[in-house]
């Protein structure tokens, strides 16, 4: 890390308020997609399975692809934000 | 006169010390941000696919008016609050994960935000829905791939990553047009992540290029002799 960032990241304020806008945002980047994934599933049920239509198949894969996705990054994130947190010392 | 140069000497060293812890306090404190930043960012990255709601959405009047409105409303956001941004009006400090070189230049996420609105309305299903994945889930895949292994590995690994997303939205073309549709997007995405330009950046081209190159496909479809591939969402309907 160069001194422009060392600069940009050293006030312990600065820190905090950008913590703080994180965890405003995460319930929001971690619940909603994986909320439209289970739509997606939901549709391929009611219209593809429960009506016998193939055509919803691909309805069902982007689903899974959607929720397979999003929770690859939302256990790290989640994890590193937890240890963030305690590292910060942050409330 | 001894004992004061040693008191001395003997202070400089605790100074030192303590410097030192700062400073590796610090560094700690900073490597933690980085690394929790970066998490953020891919995970920003792949909260993209809930865009795909849009052709999922009920094909109701109101609706329409909605999907039709919603998404420049959220990019006209998105530009007034990077340009209050850039002129000062709104601290960075409030923009986490924003990269170090995007302080003083438009932020990665406009240009998201734009080349998604640009697929979900100028481009034909099949095209823009593999092109949104090689952007939310691609690009943050390929980023891992470079951050863990060689840059061998990114190449290899990221064309067959944007290839397989290619394939399950064209899975219902005929099997030549799937792949040559495949390999050409892969390509297009691949380039587009990879190739690095100051004026534009990742996010737009990882999208725009192969939507771009299969636009051309995609007029030619009837003069090859095959005929266009149906959607992959269909629109929902009201469980009542």
């Amino acid at each position: 890390m160069n001194e422009v960032d060392m600069e940009y990241m050293k006030s312990q304020s600065n820190t905090k308020r950008v913590i703080r806008t994180e965890i405003l945002f995460t319930p929001f980047l971690v619940v909603l997609p994986v909320f439209i994934g289970f739509l997606f599933i939901y549709n391929w049920y009611n219209r593809g399975y429960v009506e016998g239509n193939p055509e919803y198949f691909g309805t069902l894969v982007l689903g899974i692809i959607i929720i397979i996705g999003n929770v690859l990054f939302d256990i790290p994130f989640i994890r590193s934000l937890k240890k963030l947190i305690k590292n910060q010392n942050w409330k | 006169m001894l004992k004061v140069k040693e008191k001395i000497l003997e202070d400089t060293k605790k100074r030192i010390k303590n410097t030192k812890k700062k400073i590796g306090d610090a560094r700690k404190k900073i490597n933690s941000l980085e690394y929790d930043a970066h998490w953020y960012r891919r995970v920003f990255h792949a909260f993209g696919t809930s865009f795909l709601v849009y052709y999922l959405l009920p094909n109701e009047e109101w609706i329409n008016i909605l999907k039709f409105w919603i998404p420049p409303i959220i990019l006209i956001i998105v530009i007034i609050l990077e340009i209050s941004r850039l002129k000062g009006f709104v601290s960075s400090d409030h923009f986490f994960g924003l990269r170090m070189y995007e302080k003083n230049r438009i932020g990665s996420y406009v240009f998201f935000a734009l080349a998604i609105l640009m697929l979900l309305r100028f481009f034909p299903q099949p095209i823009a829905v593999p092109c949104i994945l090689c952007a939310c889930l691609g690009d943050p895949l390929i980023g891992e791939i470079r951050y863990r292994f060689s840059i061998r590995y990114v190449y290899v690994m990221g064309f067959l990553i944007c290839m397989l997303f290619f394939l399950i939205s064209w899975y219902k073309a005929d099997p030549f047009l799937m792949i040559l549709v495949s390999i050409v997007g892969a390509f297009g995405a691949l380039i587009g992540e990879v190739k690095k330009f100051w004026w534009i950046d990742d996010d737009f081209m990882i999208q725009i290029l192969p939507a771009v190159l299969l636009a051309f496909i995609w007029l030619a479809i009837l003069h090859l002799g095959f005929s266009y591939p149906s959607e992959i969402i269909f629109p929902a309907l009201w469980p009542w």
